[in-house]
């Protein structure tokens, strides 16, 4: 076998321990909300109790990259790892790999345990969709663990790694929360239509496994609404013109495991403990921050709202100083900051 | 044999080395010296492929470093090792065989026997000296063909370096490693290299061999009966000078028998010669310099 095989097999057996406690963890939480679904009298409750398994996979997305990529945030260990015969690419895929498998193995575990115990507790669902969902979260995980591992890539600190990944996670909510709000519902009502278009859960992390969830919910908890389909095939066919967003999510997920690669290769050892610089990091998130609270501010009608311009500015300079440890900031922090003022400024004359 | 060509390397905008050329034959042990900050332990993080250099080409045996055949025959002992609160000697065997499947446990075993430490420990128990040794014990399973120690004697007791010399000088004879060995202990290094490089303003001001670059310079001790002043010594090739009186301390840079004979000239009461040691030609070189005046 060669060092690649090796080194996944040595990765794999290192976290081992990890993988079975958070297995364990997982299944015992998954457990308890479906028995207590099913407790409560599932078709009155109407839940499967299926949005525990997308909450699950969705913290060990974000959780596991970043247990599986925090060694090469150490110089100190970077001294030994990176001297070992092997591409830094190939060290990279290698930790991509594992951190996968280990998310694979913790959620097809939970899930399929969930599955058995729906299986066997229960008749009213439409259980034989549950392994579609399981693809297709599947995918889902793929993208949101592909992204995290970019985004965690980003910075050259744990800490700040964690600090990009809480603020990636929400970074759109409140523009797209404000653009549904704002443009839109009052687009919908002045065509007198109906709104069927709420992009306000797009602007986090997460949106795709929600919006994934809440349709297989629809689905497999048979309901009054598929009784009217006459078949449950039927109404589940209604939701195919969705599936185009896998396709975009699918791209993203390539596109992020790529650049988390591509990162990897080209940041050099000498960065590792050092101020995160990376574009995807503080340098753009504190603009679109600066800019998301001004726009919230002007949808919900606050008075003053130039004052709020000022205050918002000067937040985003203390939030540069935070990020660079030093009241020097460099030139590039001041053209962000200008940026995000412009467009302040843009969005609130529109 | 390992070669260094025309390396320059940036951290940043700051420019840490340029246009290094050095090279390590089998079986040679070279010690790296030069003042704090001067970029010797970031010369063999470049070499082993923790940093990527900006600019040159590092060969080991004519194949470049960036392949990962030639990469698995060096191993850098860095000054402070990677460890967790749970490795444990045997844990840290089990990831270097990950990489160097040739490893030999029995090497590993005997080292560890040597310097007396438990396989099972966890490292986070050791002292820096004992964990050198482990580290030691590893790169020696190894049996690379050319180590990169860095700081190598730091943290080591007397008997801790001896037997860490013994153990390195049993790879060079045993195995023909050649080894880098970085260090400001250089009386350690004089015992032990038969090379040097040193590095100075961002490059490798000099090297060669430590013995014949010693007897480039000689050390006088004088007495004169008469009243002196250093404007007597200004015709000689000086590199350091002492004068207490009519006692003078000298250091001068040339063959010995010329330089006596010159020294002599001047009439003093007394003139001795006096060993001179590799630390003393680091400090004349690097006050020659600039520094530590």
């Amino acid at each position: 076998m060669k060092t690649f095989g090796r080194y996944l097999l040595y990765r794999l057996e290192n976290s081992a321990l990890r993988t079975v406690v958070f297995t364990i963890i997982s299944v015992i939480i998954t457990q308890n909300t479906i028995s207590d679904c099913i407790d409560h009298g599932a078709v009155e409750y109407n839940s499967t109790g299926l949005y525990i398994l997308a909450t699950i996979l969705g913290i060990i997305c974000t959780v596991i990259p970043i247990l599986e990529t925090m060694c090469f945030k150490n110089r100190r260990n970077l001294d030994t790892l990176y001297f070992f015969p092997i591409k830094r690419w190939k060290m990279a895929t290698v930790h991509f790999l594992s951190g996968f498998i280990q998310i694979l193995f913790i959620y097809s575990v939970t899930f399929f345990i969930a599955y058995g115990y729906l299986a066997a507790n229960t008749d009213y669902f439409a259980l034989g969709y549950m392994p579609l969902y399981y693809l297709f979260s599947i995918l889902l995980g793929f993208v949101m663990y592909s992204f995290f591992s970019f985004i965690f890539g980003q910075a050259n600190t744990v800490a700040d790694g964690v600090v990009m990944c809480i603020l990636w996670m929400f970074v759109l909510s409140i523009v797209s929360a404000v653009i549904t709000g704002k443009v839109v519902i009052p687009y919908l009502a002045a065509k007198d239509r109906e709104s069927v278009i709420d992009l306000s859960g797009w602007g986090i992390a997460y949106a795709p496994i929600n919006n994934l969830t809440v349709i297989f919910q629809d689905i497999i908890e048979v309901n009054k609404d598929a009784l009217e389909y006459n078949s449950q095939a039927r109404y589940a066919a209604r939701y195919i013109s969705q599936m185009y967003m896998f396709f975009v999510w699918g791209a993203i997920g390539i596109a992020s495991a790529v650049g988390y690669v591509v990162a990897f290769v080209k940041k050099g050892a000498e960065k590792a403990g050092e101020i995160s610089s990376s574009l995807f990091g503080y340098k753009l998130l504190i603009p679109i921050y600066g800019y998301s609270l001004l726009m919230l501010f002007d949808w919900l009608e606050f008075d003053s709202l130039d004052f709020m311009v000022v205050l918002i500015f000067i937040a985003m300079v203390i939030g540069y100083i935070i990020y660079r440890r030093s009241f020097r900031l460099k030139a590039s922090d001041l053209i962000f900051t200008g940026c995000g003022v412009i467009a302040m400024i843009l969005g609130a004359m529109f | 044999m390992l070669e260094i060509k025309n390396l320059t390397h940036f951290i940043g905008q700051k420019k840490i080395l340029e246009n290094v050329n050095l090279s390590l034959n089998e079986g040679s042990v070279m010690g790296l010296v030069g003042i704090n900050g001067a970029g010797k332990t970031t010369l063999l993080r470049l070499i082993s492929g923790v940093y990527t250099a900006t600019e040159g080409e590092f060969l080991c045996d004519g194949e470049s470093l960036t392949e990962e055949g030639a990469r698995g025959k060096i191993f850098f002992l860095p000054d402070d090792p990677y460890y967790t609160i749970h490795t444990t000697g045997r844990s840290l065997y089990q990831m270097y065989k990950v990489f160097y499947p040739k490893m030999d446990y029995e090497v590993f075993d005997r080292y560890m026997t040597e310097f007396d430490l438990d396989e099972k420990k966890p490292i986070r128990n050791f002292s820096k000296g004992m964990r050198r040794q482990l580290y030691v014990a590893l790169a020696l399973a190894v049996r690379p063909k050319y180590l990169l120690l860095d700081e190598a004697f730091d943290g080591l007791d007397p008997l801790a370096r001896l037997a860490f010399k013994k153990a390195i000088n049993k790879a060079v004879e045993e195995d023909g490693t050649g080894v880098i060995i970085s260090s400001h202990s250089l009386r350690e290094l004089e015992d032990f290299c038969d090379c040097y490089a040193l590095i100075d303003k961002m490059t490798v001001a000099s090297s060669g061999d430590i013995a014949e670059r010693v007897d480039r310079y000689c050390k006088f001790q004088l007495a004169f009966t008469n009243e002196i002043s250093d404007a007597m010594f200004s015709a000689l090739p000086v590199v350091s000078l002492e004068r207490n009186g009519r006692f003078v301390r000298i250091v001068l840079e040339g063959q010995q028998a010329q330089m006596k004979s010159m020294l002599e000239a001047l009439n003093p009461a007394v003139i001795e010669q006096m060993p001179m040691d590799f630390e003393e030609m680091f400090i004349h070189e690097v006050e020659g310099r600039g520094y530590l005046k």
